[in-house]
């Protein structure tokens, strides 16, 4: 694991720079723990500042430290992303592998429930669902509120591709080799499909931010919570542009700018690394 | 009567092509019976061109599909009528299967000894490491192969030869009674070959293994078959022994596929002229012999009516030449031999 | 001076991954040459590298392939050059209407979303741009009557064809400018034996009306008894032995091609028949020396060390082996200076 990680780090600039960056961000996430500000409590500190050896990122209208507040900001988007990514991934994926491999009554019922997700307006939903209960959406239960909407999508892939792999000849002989549903789904299937799982898990975690952006921009999440997207629904409703406060506004787009960036450069360099052909030619190669 | 190994009994299967309504139907193996002696090991190639049901037939034996009519049973059990894990099991561990591609019937991820090794865990051959370790020794050392060949190695890392000894050594942990091998030399190097259709007979003999051999090659087929099918669009037109069937075949089909074998002789170029065939789907939907439109001897019976399968000259032969004879000599039909 | 002349052809794919460089040595120093008027089979196992040698004859060279040295010299008509010097301009121009190729697997040659008329309209047109389109119906016409194929076929799509008769049609395709080379790559592989002949009489028919010249490979020995007049057996990149086909199958002389010929099965004749001990090398990591060394019963030390030259043993009969002859190919040397650059 840790050979690979220096293999790719060597070798392939898009994984170095993603790498870096999100690495960068969970440093920022992490270091909120030592944040001397509640994130919550408004007044703490002079208003408006630009930024300065004092505020790195400068304060907003409410009296905030915009760097530590965005630290709090970054690790509440993470909690939500990977949330709603693991728990949609997960789902997604042992749906798609089941339904792809049992196929038959089976796979109809659960390709008509993943449809049935596919097809709900997921923005309606959720526009209602957090105005009702807004307030007790914790970042937590966002995020499972988002899987429900985003494993449908992995499902159909994985599906897909395990359709094609059920009808190939290693996958009789697993069979004949005694091996049970999950062996051949899990180790026979699984290494083919961790491309997209892969590539999926990234995408749904940038989803999830983008829908929490949309969100709070839009007013509908706890507002209290700083997040990247309450951050802008904030510099926006204090009309920070017009104001000249660019700092405020300007801090959580960069930020998820480049988290956007990173991440989709991670998913790009690691599907290409495990796609099957080029782990085939390194086989050959012996390394 | 010696008690049967397989028996396939008047089997048909019928494809939807196309959706179950719009679609057509395609009777890919139509109304095939023959059996198989568990006293007596032999070599039963099914030859035929693409598309004459061969492999389809291999698959029902396998129980990777089911027939639409007709039954197979093993040992007097019905294949279809396996539900349960452990019967499944016990019918995979006397029955299994090699396959046509070497490099696909391992996976490609994944090292090719681990299968070897789950074969001998899964069917509680072998408890210990050690134990495992020693059958799949066995297993590959009666196909030529040393565990430190294979050990650790992908697919893609070993010849096609040597894969497809693992294969075959894979599906002899289990000691099975019969084994299904669809194509498999097609894909292995013209240099390598013999060595593992010798291995087909060498297990014959050794472990009295049935081996079905499933070939659109007739010239192996010929060097180590006792008996033989040939197979024309879902029908077993001649069957019998080998001798008989390839060296005076009864059927046309028969004898212009023999003649269309190309012999690796450089004297032995051909000369006449041979009629190709029209439309797959439209000989498969023929309602007489299937072969009509392309027979030399062509009847006016033969474009309506389906032959019966009768007994002639030692081996069954579905044509109307034979039928009619045989209708006059008034005699009864054999249903098996 | 020979139709065709190879002289130290090498070719190589070079890949880069990872880091790691990795040269599989396709085509390797080979040299033969090929007469007017003449059929050669070309056999050996896949992965021999057959299949590249066609390619770079064609001069269809596209990366990770890499012709590494050698020179392909064609001279007929009174012209002559070598193919892999030519313009991108010229070499549209002999590609097709001199020199043609019956590629494996039917359908890429095909457009599958044209009628097969279409198709072989684009060909004519491309190099025929004088004639009028009365002219060149006539003539597609023709050439496909003359071949025995239903003219139905002009008006199908491929998918529509059986495989066997797609394969006649691209045949016919691949033949309609009377080129004077054919280039068949496994014209007959996964055809059924019946269809299989088809193509084989095809090929036959075609060679007795145009007199074009035809290199045909295949692994399939009995396919080169039927067709070819002479057989070069190749090896892990390497041409090991050309001899008459007569000859080869009576008496082969290298020890490869002894296995190879005494294995062949035939029908009517039960005995025993075995294959060559070990397995074909990799061709990204073939072993010093003669290729074949390690399989060979009778290996000496010379053979471990050095690679045999092919020589001309007896009239028409060359052998790479040196248990008929002393001579060590030269030239290595240099292809590993060019990779290393």
């Amino acid at each position: 694991m840790f050979v690979i990680l220096k293999d790719l780090l060597k070798r392939d600039k898009k994984f170095l720079f993603g790498f870096i960056v999100v690495c960068i961000l969970v440093f920022l996430a992490i270091l909120s723990i030592f944040s001397p500000y509640d994130p919550r409590s408004w007044s703490v500190v002079p208003k408006d500042r630009p930024p300065s050896f004092q505020y790195i990122l400068g304060t907003n209208s409410m009296g905030q430290d915009i760097f530590w507040n965005t630290t709090h900001a970054l690790k509440n988007s993470f909690v939500l992303g990977i949330t709603t990514a693991v728990v949609a991934t997960i789902i997604g994926t042992i749906v798609g592998l089941i339904a792809g491999y049992r196929g038959g009554t089976l796979d109809k019922v659960l390709m008509s429930i993943n449809d049935s997700f596919i097809v709900l307006p997921s923005l309606p939903i959720l526009v209602f669902l957090s105005f009702s209960l807004r307030g007790k959406m914790t970042m937590f239960v966002l995020g499972l509120t988002l899987s429900v909407f985003s494993w449908p999508w992995g499902g159909k892939q994985v599906r897909a591709q395990v359709l094609s792999l059920r009808e190939r000849e290693f996958t009789y002989t697993s069979v004949f080799s005694g091996m049970n549903m999950w062996k051949v789904v899990f180790r026979e299937h699984l290494p083919f499909v961790i491309p997209w799982v892969i590539a999926n898990f990234i995408n749904t975690i940038l989803w999830a931010l983008g829908m929490e952006i949309t969100l709070s921009v839009l007013g509908l999440t706890s507002l209290e919570t700083p997040t990247i997207g309450t951050t802008i629904h904030w510099a926006m409703q204090y009309q920070a542009i017009f104001r000249g406060i660019w700092w405020w506004l300007l801090t959580p787009i960069i930020l998820c700018v480049l988290l956007f960036v990173a991440l989709y450069m991670l998913s790009v360099s690691i599907s290409e690394f495990l796609d099957p052909r080029t782990r085939l030619q390194r086989i050959k190669m012996g390394g | 009567m010696s008690r049967k190994l397989l028996e396939v009994k008047s089997v048909v299967k019928i494809f939807h092509i196309g959706g179950r309504f719009l679609g057509t139907k395609l009777k890919a193996v139509n109304n095939v019976s023959f059996d198989i002696d568990s006293e007596k090991p032999e070599i039963l190639t099914f030859a035929g061109e693409t598309g004459s049901g061969k492999t389809t037939l291999a698959r029902m034996i396998l129980g990777l599909e089911q027939p639409t009519s007709g039954e197979i049973t093993y040992k007097g059990k019905n294949v279809s009528h396996i539900q349960k894990r452990e019967e499944l099991l016990e019918y995979m561990k006397e029955v299994q299967p090699i396959f046509q591609n070497p490099f696909e019937t391992f996976n490609p991820l994944r090292k090719v000894d681990s299968y070897l090794f789950e074969t001998a865990g899964n069917y509680n051959l072998a408890k210990t490491k050690g134990e495992k370790a020693k059958l799949v020794e066995e297993a590959l050392k009666s196909v030529g192969l040393t565990l430190n060949e294979v050990q650790g190695r992908y697919p893609n890392e070993l010849s096609g030869g040597q894969l497809q000894r693992t294969s075959v050594a894979r599906a002899l942990i289990t000691r099975p009674s019969l084994l299904i091998a669809d194509e498999p030399v097609s894909m292995v190097d013209a240099s390598l070959r013999m060595s593992i259709v010798n291995l087909f007979s060498d297990l014959k003999e050794e472990y009295n293994v049935t081996v079905l051999y499933i070939t659109h090659d007739l010239a192996t087929a010929y060097y180590i078959s006792d008996r033989i099918a040939i197979m024309l669009r879902g029908d077993v037109v001649e069957f019998g022994n080998i001798d008989k069937v390839m060296l005076s075949p009864l059927h046309p089909y028969t004898q212009i596929l023999l003649k269309s074998v190309p012999q690796p002789d450089p004297e032995g170029t051909w000369k006449e002229d041979i009629k190709l065939s029209s439309l797959e789907v439209k000989e498969f939907s023929r309602l007489g012999c299937k072969f009509y439109e392309r027979c030399p001897s062509a009847m006016k019976i033969c474009e309506e009516v389906e032959p019966l399968s009768v007994f002639r000259d030692g081996r069954e032969v579905k044509c109307h030449l034979y039928s009619e004879e045989f209708k006059k000599e008034e005699e009864t039909l054999p249903g098996s031999f | 001076m020979s139709l065709l002349e190879v002289e130290n052809l090498s070719a190589y794919y070079i890949t880069h991954a990872y880091g790691v460089q990795r040269d599989v040595r396709a085509v390797d120093n080979i040299t033969f040459s090929m007469e007017e008027n003449e059929i050669v089979g070309l056999a050996g196992e896949s992965g021999c590298g057959k299949s590249t040698l066609i390619k770079v004859l064609l001069a269809i060279i596209k990366p990770p392939l890499r012709v590494l040295s050698g020179q392909v010299n064609y001279s007929y008509d009174g012209k002559k050059f070598n193919l892999l010097t030519l313009e991108r301009e010229q070499l549209r121009k002999v590609q097709w209407e001199d020199i043609s190729y019956i590629p494996q697997g039917s359908m890429s040659t095909l457009n599958p979303v044209r009628k097969i008329r279409k198709t072989f309209e684009d060909v004519i047109k491309a190099h025929k741009k004088s004639e009028s389109r009365e002219e060149y119906e006539r003539l597609m016409e023709e050439h496909i009557k003359y071949l025995g194929l239903p003219l139905e076929v002009l008006d199908s799509y491929p998918h529509q064809l059986s495989g066997g008769m797609r394969q006649r049609t691209t045949i016919a395709l691949a033949t309609i400018l009377k080129p004077k080379i054919i280039f068949a790559d496994e014209p007959t592989t996964a055809l059924d034996v019946v269809v299989q002949r088809g193509v084989i009489q095809m090929l036959k028919q075609l060679h007795e009306e145009q007199k074009n010249t035809m290199l045909i490979v295949t692994h399939d020995m009995a396919v080169h008894a039927n067709v070819a007049e002479k057989i070069a057996i190749m090896y892990a990149g390497k041409i090991v032995e050309i001899a008459e086909k007569k000859e080869l199958f009576t008496a082969p002389k290298h020890p490869y091609s002894q296995f190879l010929i005494q294995s062949l099965p035939r029908i009517g004749d039960k005995r025993r028949r075995t294959s060559a001990p070990g397995n074909p090398p990799s061709l990204a990591d073939p072993p010093p020396g003669c290729r074949f060394h390690p399989r060979c019963p009778y290996a000496k030390d010379v053979c471990k060390r050095y690679i045999p030259k092919l020589i001309e043993y007896e009239e028409s009969h060359n052998i790479a082996c040196f248990l008929y002859s002393s001579e060590i190919e030269e030239g290595e040397e240099i292809v590993q200076e060019i990779i290393r650059s």
